[in-house]
């Protein structure tokens, strides 16, 4: 399937752009091409211009750069010309909301991981600036300066008080809701996630007020979880207390969804067209729904509720995308869901990055995979299943075999990482200077089902705001901390606490 | 929900009052106090189950509690084997004092329940779709997955929607619009090429396309004809195709070259530039007769093949004759549009009228007022008066409403006419609809609209659920109820690594140190080996291949996967369809096979692909489910079986046995192979250890004996042969077994009610959408009874759960009114 990355292993290789691609991509202007190749590939590359064609030639080795989607960072140069965000700062927005100090916007993404990992292999040794990586943490030596390793961090809500098992589907579904899950198959009943606070706060602010995003498009059928709906266990993000908010996990979708369909020259014709044509339809669908509630009983009006509650949000989604404008790329539409699971994680950590570097979201989730997936991971040698493998019984061989997939994750996570870094930000900064990105698993110890001391690492510094480049140890404080902190970060002004709250983190 | 659950049980705890605390005080607490307070009372409360309140509040407190009590009493699991049992008769007078005191049953008026008002789900959505418009949607790939709660993704308290799926919903209905309603009334001619109709070599097909590979020379041929000489336009893309392949780079060129009869059309050299799409297009004068299209691909290079770099040629069309007379009226337009579109604005409305009413009857399963009908005509009208609207562009767009509306969307129901009772029968509408979806996934077709139109639905009935069942959407129900009650839904996506399974069953020192070395090398880059290394690798190689070779002859390919699906699903469809027991379910002297199962479970004389009955040897273990490669893979782990697991699904599909939840913080236990002093101890032994544990002991005692009797199955569902295997065990209820054949004639025997029981529950669920609550448990009851007293027919229970007053009726809550819109 199609590939996003390229390793640039020598200064032979070349990319090579014809003058057509280049007058695509930097909107037909290209008398000052050298300046805007600076901006898209930094100071490591040095295009030669003979004419009829771009030569790059990287100066540095190893460099990775994105390739195929990555082609439309190119266009967020015109966004920080003044386009998008100059809109939304004018749009009567507060200061300060989802804004870094230099006025640049601030992203927040959660991004989750399954059946915790190897406590002795995650946690390194001494805290402070100077620590060493542990093993498993290992990859993240590329971006160290820009992460923070965070102990201490608990989610009692996840914890079986009179509940029982399940705590898979409750260290997933408490992630982000820091509230105690009600034990039913059918009767759903959580809270509504930090995500989708940020995203009523500031959603107005972009396209769309949020993103959710995942790798899995099936589910098993049989029960979940020891009684636990499925819902619990695949959805990290919730709009409210009984409504999942639904992860998308094909790229074409969440790509067209962003930038329309179609070739580059069509996509934003399409949008327009298509919000045309939602709003002819949308009064008559209101209408239908309204009488509908009016018949309905009442166990029945609360899912015309959530009808309603979509439909108006489209509206908003409609308005938004009005005022904004849309963004433009020339990146391919991905083709569909990869065969590989890394490539497919990798695509969709590059949507992630095309959307907040359009300025289309500030806030996004993404669950790699959802809490007691038993995916087997033959690619790296591990053909037994992640999660029966994660009740290991202290044997070598599996904790091993954990820690290889631990390490796995880490890797990816590095990946995007270093993209983030390696993208320009509208202020000059990295996009990754200027995000607060959460990594971390509902479970501690996936053997023992611990909820407390929880794996997280902390990405970005969320403008300057955030003490990076160190490994914290919070001892007994709550994850709901962190949650509120990063939504006080956001704009989320008025919210006093979040789940099980006690206050926020100050030296985040 | 849980409030009117409340209030129900308010009304009956207050109106029988005093013969009912008689009863309460009487005879239920000595009996419980005899035989249940040792373990549930005076503060102990085992298993999280106290009778305290009983004398505390004199009350008997939750109804969901007493479900679980007559659950375990029914099944014999309370009291355990080390208590005091219970005569047939206390368990009687329990059964009928919860049934009718606590849970307030009357059978004069039964309480069918609520329903939540149902989503279609992505598989009913994709049906229902096909059947109105006749449009394939691919709602798999394009709609989230949806949700489950009891093990059923057609629940609706679990179906939730999100703006995301909204935005779904709009858009998908505004792609099948497009496709229904053509907007065009005059298009040029054209013609598409598909792979079929290329000479191409075998390599050189991907995906349906032609894919050429760009390491080796190739030429692909296309031969057409035209039939009159005119100005042509040939069309295409080119896509520079690859397969991913995690950090792995691929430096190689090719030349491509493509000539139209003799003309050379293209000539360009290509490099690795993933999934770029180039269109071309030439127009061209092309003569009456023969034509020919030929590319030719030349290699420029040989560095490594890191990433299969492919030219591939897609959407291969002649446009033609081009020029405005020749222009064609689309078939699709002179179908839809059967009268030419009226000039006058009344003229036209009037049209619109005609084709939407119709439409929207069948869309919203049911008769549809004016006021709809002149909304979605004002909604066009508004469409095609304005700037580049059209006609059809408005009937278009009224379409989108359509489908995007809630009535569309959701399955409301309505009661009959007649009804004013709190227990109501559903309208004929809604009969037709509860019938079609549990059927056949899908809408209700013509017949049952206009039956339930004219109120003669039910007076059908019998004859309709017999045309039902005739039809070919009737394998909805295998795919869907089956497909995921059974899970033979993921034997298709679960992973079983053959590799390691062989490894396991037969442990080879040899194999194993050679396969580590290989892993070990084959980490590293190609080309940093050193020569002696390669060798090393290639040798390991060729020694491992024979051995790779057998494990990928009993993987658990495609094909074979889907026929394990099928034998799970073809079991039930003929215990259904055949009036068989359904204890058959268990054990069977049949089973269903084609040759490339046959062959998996090593069974003679069975050819060919397409399934069929297959007769068991007496002795077999296969028949019934418990010897079916889908029950036994997807309980499996990648490398090996999980008695727990299997013993867990049995109890859970098949016998409705409850185990309650694990208790939280308990690791796994099966997996303990080793023993202290670090001696390997069998799996059978570890277990058995840990059934010593009380805590593990009440579920475990239940689970395990039933999955190490299938220990004789691996986890591709093959026998193990030639390995003595002890499977013995005994049942919780005391019952003992040597083989599993034994343990099949005790379930088929002692366990008819349960299995009964269990079929009932899930199918009922199934065909509600709802989970069965503690009021249900009446109706339930009534379905095995019926079904007993048939001998355990399989069609009977379908036929039973149909007629059941949860089916046919709704509870309606004070001052709703649900008789007509």
């Amino acid at each position: 399937m199609s590939a996003t990355w390229t390793d640039i292993t020598d200064n032979k290789t070349k990319e090579r752009l014809f003058i057509a691609d280049v007058v695509n991509i930097f909107g037909g202007s290209t008398g000052n091409f050298e300046a805007l190749f600076e901006f898209r590939y930094g100071n490591n590359c040095r295009p030669e211009f003979d004419g009829s064609k771009i030569e790059i030639n990287m100066k540095h080795n190893r460099r990775t750069f994105l390739r195929g989607l990555g082609a439309a960072i190119a266009l967020p140069a015109f966004h920080s010309l003044g386009q998008g965000s100059l809109l939304a700062a004018n749009s009567g927005a507060p200061a300060g909301l989802a804004r870094t100090a230099t006025g640049a916007p601030l992203r927040t993404a959660y991004l989750y991981f399954p059946n915790g990992a190897i406590p002795s292999a995650w946690w390194p040794e001494k805290a402070g600036k100077d620590y060493q990586f542990s093993e498993t943490l290992q990859s993240l030596e590329p971006v160290r300066d820009s992460i923070q390793i965070m102990g201490g961090l608990d989610n009692v809500s996840a914890n079986p008080g009179a509940d029982g098992g399940g705590d898979h589907a409750r260290g997933g579904g408490t992630f982000l809701t820091n509230v105690r899950l009600n034990k039913s198959s059918t009767e759903l009943r959580a809270g509504k996630s930090i995500d989708q606070v940020m995203a009523d706060e500031i959603g107005h602010l972009t396209r769309l007020p949020s993103l959710e995003l995942s790798c899995e498009s099936d589910r098993r059928s049989g029960e979940c979880d020891s009684g636990y709906s499925c819902a619990y266990q695949y959805n990290i993000s919730w709009k409210s207390a009984t409504t999942p908010m639904a992860s998308e996990a094909n790229p074409r979708l969440v790509f067209e969804r962003l930038f329309g369909v179609g070739g580059p020259s069509q996509r934003q014709a399409n949008l327009k067209l298509r919000r045309a044509k939602q709003k002819s339809v949308l009064d008559f669908v209101m209408d239908d729904a309204k009488q509908m509630q009016k018949r309905l009983q009442r166990t029945d009006r609360m899912k015309l509720d959530e009808f309603c509650t979509s439909v108006r949000e489209i509206e908003q989604r409609i308005e938004l995308a009005e005022r904004h404008g849309d963004p433009q790329t020339d990146a391919r539409t991905p083709e569909g869901v990869p065969e590989s699971y890394a490539e497919h994680m990798q695509m969709m950590f590059d949507l992630m990055i095309l959307a907040f570097q359009t300025d289309s979201t500030r806030v996004a989730t993404f669950c790699l995979a959802h809490d007691g997936s038993n995916r087997s991971f033959s690619e790296i040698g591990v053909v037994e299943g992640h999660h029966e493998l994660s009740h290991h019984q202290n044997k070598q061989e599996k904790i091993d075999k954990v820690k290889t997939i631990d390490r796995w994750y880490v890797q990816q996570l590095s990946k995007f990482l270093q993209r983030m870094e390696q993208a320009k930000d509208e202020d000059g900064n990295s996009l990754l200077h200027n995000s607060m990105i959460m990594f971390g698993s509902g479970n501690a110890d996936g053997n023992r089902h611990t909820h407390v001391n929880l794996p997280i690492v902390m990405a970005g510094n969320g403008g300057g705001d955030m003490s990076t480049g160190r490994f914290v140890d919070y001892g007994d404080t709550p994850l709901a901390n962190m949650h509120l902190t990063m939504a006080k970060r956001m704009g989320v002004k008025d919210l006093k606490r979040f789940g099980d709250s006690t206050g926020i983190i100050t030296d985040a | 929900m849980r409030q009117l659950a409340i209030s129900v049980l308010f009304v009956a705890l207050v109106s029988p009052s005093s013969v009912a605390d008689d009863r309460m005080t009487e005879t239920v607490i000595p009996i419980l106090e005899n035989h249940c307070f040792d373990c549930h009372a005076g503060g102990g409360e085992e298993g999280g189950v106290t009778f305290d309140h009983l004398i505390d509040d004199e009350e008997p407190g939750d109804p969901e509690l007493w479900n679980r009590v007559v659950r375990q009493i029914r099944t014999g699991l309370m009291p355990p084997a080390e208590g005091e049992p219970l005569e047939p008769e206390q368990v009687h007078e329990l059964e009928s004092w919860i049934i009718e005191d606590v849970f307030g049953h009357d059978p004069a008026n039964p309480d069918p329940g609520r329903v939540t008002v149902r989503r279609l789900n992505r598989v009913e959505y994709r049906n229902t779709i096909r059947d109105l418009v006749g449009v394939e949607v691919d709602t798999r790939a394009n709609f989230p997955p949806d949700d489950t709660g009891e093990g059923f993704d057609n629940l609706g308290d679990v179906l939730s929607i999100s703006p995301m799926l909204m935005e779904k919903y709009i858009d998908t209905a505004q792609w099948i619009a497009n496709r229904v309603v053509p907007v065009v009334g005059k298009h040029t001619p054209q013609r598409h090429f598909p792979i079929d109709e290329f000479d191409v070599p075998e390599d050189c097909v991907n995906d349906g396309t032609v894919s050429i590979p760009y390491y080796q020379p190739r030429t692909v041929k296309l031969e057409f004809d035209v039939e009159v000489t005119q100005k042509y336009s040939l069309d295409f893309v080119l896509v520079q195709a690859e397969e991913y392949i995690e950090d792995a780079t691929d430096a190689n060129r090719c030349r491509v070259q493509l000539f139209l009869d003799d003309e050379k059309l293209l000539d360009e050299e290509y490099e690795r530039d993933p999934w770029k799409r180039t269109p071309f297009e030439f127009e061209r004068e092309f003569s009456k007769g023969k034509h020919s299209i030929r590319i030719e691909l030349t290699p420029l290079t040989e560095e490594e093949q890191g990433r299969k770099l492919q030219i591939r040629f897609d959407d291969v069309f002649l446009r033609g004759p081009l020029g405005k007379e020749f222009e064609v009226t689309p078939p699709d337009h002179a179908a839809f549009f059967k009268k030419p579109i009226p000039g006058t604005e009344e003229g036209r409305l009037e049209y619109a009228k005609e084709l939407i009413r119709p439409f929207v009857k069948r869309a919203f399963r049911r008769s549809v007022d004016d006021e709809t009908v002149e909304r979605l005509c004002k909604l066009a009208q508004r469409i095609w008066q304005a700037e580049e609207g059209s006609f059809e562009k408005g009937i278009q767009q009224s379409l989108v409403a359509i489908l995007a509306s809630p009535r569309f969307l959701f399955r409301e129901e309505f009661v009959a006419d007649s009804a004013v009772d709190k227990n109501a029968l559903i309208d004929e509408f809604s009969l037709a609809s509860r019938l079609s979806y549990f059927l056949w996934s899908s809408m209700p077709d013509d017949e049952l609209l206009e039956l339930a139109a004219k109120n003669r639905l039910r007076q059908n009935l019998n004859e309709q659920i017999g045309r039902m069942t005739k039809d070919r959407k009737f394998n909805a129900f295998y795919r869907d109820f089956v497909g995921q009650w059974l899970q033979a839904r993921d034997v298709q996506g679960v992973t079983i690594n053959s590799f390691s399974v062989l490894l396991r069953e037969s442990p080879d020192p040899e194999i194993i140190d050679k396969f580590d070395r290989f892993r070990e090398l084959r980490k590293k880059n190609k080309r940093k080996l050193s020569d002696a290394g390669k060798q090393e690798r290639e040798e390991l190689l060729k020694a491992l291949r024979p051995f790779f070779r057998k494990a990928s002859g009993v993987e658990l390919s495609s094909s074979l996967r889907k026929a394990m699906r099928r034998e799970t699903e073809m079991l039930v469809e003929h215990i259904i369809n055949e009036n068989r027991d359904l204890t058959e379910l268990v054990s069977s002297n049949y089973t269903f096979l084609n040759e490339r199962l046959a062959k998996h479970y090593d069974i003679p004389d069975v050819e060919g692909d397409e399934m069929r009955l297959v007769e068991l040897p007496a002795d077999s273990l296969r028949g019934g489910l418990l010897g079916q490669g889908s029950m036994l893979a997807v309980t499996s782990n990648p490398d090996r079986t999980s008695p727990v697991k299997r013993g867990l699904y049995l109890l859970d599909n098949i016998l409705g046995i409850p185990t309650g939840a694990p208790p939280a913080n308990i690791p796994s236990l099966e997996e303990s192979e080793t023993t202290e002093e670090g001696k390997r101890i069998s799996l059978r032994d570890a277990l058995a250890v840990h059934r010593e544990n009380t805590l593990c002991s009440s579920c475990h005692n239940r689970m395990d004996p039933l999955g190490l009797a299938l220990e004789n199955f691996d986890p591709l569902g093959r026998e193990r042969k030639g390995r003595e295997i002890d499977v013995s065990g005994e049942l919780v209820t005391g019952e003992t077994f040597e083989t599993l054949n034994e343990l099949k004639m005790i379930l088929v025997s002692n366990y008819k009610d349960e299995i009964y029981r269990c079929v009932a529950e899930k199918m009922l669920t199934y065909a509600l959408g709802r989970s069965l609550e503690y009021y249900d448990v009446p109706t339930v009851d009534q379905i095995v009874k019926r079904v007993e007293g048939n001998g355990g027919s399989g069609f009977e229970m379908l036929r039973a759960v149909i007629d059941s007053v949860a089916f046919q009726r709704m509870r309606v809550e004070p001052g709703a009114d649900l008789s007509k819109k």
